[in-house]
């Protein structure tokens, strides 16, 4: 069931600077959500990513995302059908 | 002696073509005469003038046809006039640049979520270990997804207005 899931995003949450993650289908339904990202954007990054993909068609894997803010950096990984987001301060 | 012409009226000759024939057919056993021997029964004079004046029309032809590019080239520039013009382009650029404002649309606006876009930009790019950090979870998320089943508890479809038992 859904614990594989909620043991990976825990374990990701232990990641150095990492905030927050969240797991979406392509469809933007939201998996899970851990720290500080939230729920409703999961619709977001799986069409953000569906979009960022256009831009290399000819790729066969979708491209890393990465938008970089004063609050930290958000990057954003579609494999197959779903979509990962994930909430980190850069570390030097 | 063979004169050709009734009168001698210098002006008519210089007006009509050379290959129009310079007498009028009146006779009826009259061959025109073409070629050189046109010029052989005309004055030495006229002849000259009738020349010069044809020479003079292919020249007014070729001289509106070309381009005299040396010509144009002598012409050269003083360097005040070099700088008058100088002057003159940049004030009309300058016009046209910080003239009537453009739309917004035309313009490259940054988005709004950077305060100091300039220190975002002159960072270092996504490091190597970020990539792989979501690559890896993205894949392992994946893989974490296939398990998810939806397990039937209720009854999906539910009928309005009916009595619940």
């Amino acid at each position: 069931m859904e614990q594989n899931l909620d043991k990976l995003l825990d374990d990701t949450m232990e990641g150095p600077g990492v905030m927050g993650v969240i797991c979406a289908d392509k469809q933007g339904l939201c998996y899970s959500a851990k720290g500080t990202v939230s729920v409703g954007s999961a619709g977001i990054i799986a069409s953000l990513s569906q979009q960022a993909a256009l831009l290399v068609p000819e790729s066969s894997s979708a491209p890393v995302i990465c938008l970089e803010s004063d609050k930290g950096n958000v990057l954003i990984k579609t494999h197959q059908d779903v979509t990962i987001a994930i909430h980190k301060m850069p570390t030097y | 002696m063979g004169c050709c012409f009734g009168k001698d009226d210098d002006s008519k000759l210089l007006d009509t073509d050379s290959n129009a024939p310079l007498i009028e057919e009146r006779d009826a056993g009259y061959r025109p005469i073409r070629g050189s021997d046109q010029f052989s029964q005309s004055p030495n004079g006229v002849q000259i003038g009738d020349q010069q004046s044809e020479l003079n029309k292919v020249l007014q032809r070729a001289v509106t046809n070309v381009i005299d590019v040396s010509a144009i080239d002598s012409q050269a520039l003083e360097q005040h006039e070099y700088m008058d013009r100088a002057r003159t382009y940049s004030s009309r650029v300058a016009v046209v640049v910080t003239g009537p404002k453009k739309p917004l649309s035309s313009f490259l606006r940054l988005p709004k979520g950077v305060s100091m876009p300039y220190s975002v930009l002159s960072e270092e790019p996504v490091s190597v270990d970020d990539i792989n950090l979501i690559t890896q979870t993205a894949a392992d998320a994946w893989k974490a997804s296939q398990d998810i089943q939806v397990t039937h508890k209720e009854n999906l479809v539910v009928q309005f207005g009916m009595p619940q038992n």
